[in-house]
């Protein structure tokens, strides 16, 4: 229970839970919402620890993985919890791919030694992330803490501008122009319940680390949607999230940082992944995960490639961002479509053990509350995107 | 007027949320506490055995060491380190 491992560990799965989309919506939220944005950050924030922590919990008190339960109990629970987590893991990798390859075109030139430095150091770290786990994690944790950088964005907002120009405009500012606003909901959830960390968690036993991952990662979400919302930053283009004060430096700086949040989040999907596909007890299969990580290099190589010529299309960076924010929002939905069959899971655990039964009855039934705001919040922004 | 409702709702949910996870946590930390603490105390427990049995003329230990509590314990091992390291040095001097 020391303070300072807690304090590391949560750190280190905050940043390595921050994605593109996150970004991409944080810095929405901050541009139409202001203020108010940040009491959205924290909630969605606190509702993806709650689910983390449960998981956790129930690791703790059955001592099996919330997969094998599933799978030993019935199958049809089992479906309904693996294949909406692993495409809405997919998804969010493909919007990752997606987006940082052509950041890299529109940046580099399409100059094919940039692509082939991606594609060396996507393999290293894919490679030694098999033989030596921590070392090319560590790597990867201190390249992706230029995403800080957002944070000292805000504070030097605050310097220029003063605390007095950070009033609450509690009305949106023509957020029904572009997108429904349970999209933009929908596609927070998406973002921040991260499908891959519901698997990954699973492996932590130790639920203390979470309230320092819940701490650090409202305080970026909170710099980045403020940073957007003070300066008034419309997010219509990939170039609108690299303003930042010194941007000759802090532009390049801040896209090592991305690139190596998008492996983390990429070497985090390839687990959950051969953890989902895995009938066995052992999780990581390594026949499964060469293969998927093989697949996954190829659609990889293939997107990189083919990004001069998405770039070609007329308009492309504002499509991009809508597909990233309805992709995002997709996720959302099948996130909550996976507590669904938890819900079942966890009533059949206060039935059978002894131990921290008020834990159980309170987690479940708050987890139903959960389900029901995601899940409608998913269905209606699904109904909604149709209108606009 | 709608935005402060929807406010409220945030906070109502975060209350939602909070309870849960501050009980978990409580109840969590309490419970492996208890439960590292027992097995502290069994390993000292066997470790103090060892001592008693392995050393023919050492101290003997034939308290009942289930009524110690933690804080006995340790202070009884430290003694009884103290007092075997005693005899070692001065075996060694002999």
């Amino acid at each position: 229970m020391s303070i300072p491992r807690n304090l590391r560990a949560g750190f280190i799965a905050t940043i390595s839970g921050i994605e593109i989309t996150n970004i991409l919506l944080y810095a929405l939220f901050g541009y139409y919402y202001g203020l108010t944005s940040i009491f959205y950050i924290a909630v969605m924030f606190l509702a993806s620890i709650f689910i983390q922590q449960v998981l956790a919990l129930s690791q703790y008190i059955t001592k099996a993985k919330t997969i094998d339960l599933l799978r030993n109990k019935s199958k049809k629970l089992y479906y309904l919890y693996t294949i909406p987590l692993y495409s809405a893991s997919n998804i969010l990798l493909l919007a990752n791919l997606l987006f940082i390859s052509i950041l890299y075109e529109k940046l580099l030139g399409g100059s094919w030694i940039a692509y082939s430095l991606i594609i060396l150091i996507l393999s290293f770290s894919i490679i030694s992330n098999r033989t030596n786990k921590s070392r090319a994690e560590k790597i990867l944790v201190y390249s992706s803490l230029q995403l800080l950088i957002y944070l000292l964005a805000f504070i030097i907002d605050i310097i220029e501008y003063g605390v007095s120009q950070i009033h609450m405009p509690l009305s949106n500012k023509g957020i029904e122009e572009q997108y429904s606003s349970f999209v933009l909901l929908s596609a927070l959830w998406g973002a921040m319940a991260s499908p891959y960390s519901m698997i990954i968690q699973e492996d932590s036993s130790n639920i203390n680390e979470l309230w320092y991952g819940f701490l650090f990662g409202t305080l970026i979400g909170f710099s980045i949607s403020l940073h957007f919302y003070i300066n008034n930053i419309p997010v219509n283009s990939i170039g609108s999230l690299l303003n930042l004060p010194y941007s000759a430096i802090t532009s390049k700086l801040i896209i090592i940082g991305l690139t190596s949040t998008v492996i983390l989040a990429l070497m985090s999907v390839f687990v959950s992944n051969s953890a989902l596909l895995s009938w066995d007890k052992n999780v990581l299969k390594p026949r499964y995960f060469d293969s998927i990580t093989l697949l996954l290099l190829v659609i990889t190589s293939i997107v990189l490639i083919s990004s001069p010529i998405i770039l070609g299309v007329y308009n492309v960076e504002t499509l991009l961002i809508k597909l990233i924010v309805y992709s995002s929002s997709i996720v959302g939905l099948l996130v909550s479509i996976s507590l669904f069959p938890l819900i079942f899971l966890y009533i059949n655990i206060y039935r059978e053990e002894q131990i921290l039964r008020t834990s159980i009855l309170l987690n479940t039934s708050v987890l139903v509350i959960v389900f029901v705001l995601t899940f409608s919040i998913g269905i209606i922004s699904v109904i909604s995107s149709f209108f606009y | 007027m709608e935005d402060y409702m929807s406010l409220a709702m945030i906070a109502i949910y975060t209350t939602l949320l909070l309870i849960p996870m501050i009980y978990n946590t409580l109840q969590y930390n309490k419970r492996v506490k208890k439960t590292t603490s027992k097995i502290e105390y069994k390993q000292l427990t066997r470790e103090l055995q060892g001592l008693s049995t392995n050393r023919k003329n050492g101290v003997k230990v034939v308290i009942l060491m289930n009524n110690f509590d933690e804080k006995q314990l340790n202070k009884f091992i430290s003694l009884l380190a103290s007092k075997t390291l005693n005899k070692d040095e001065k075996e060694a001097r002999d």
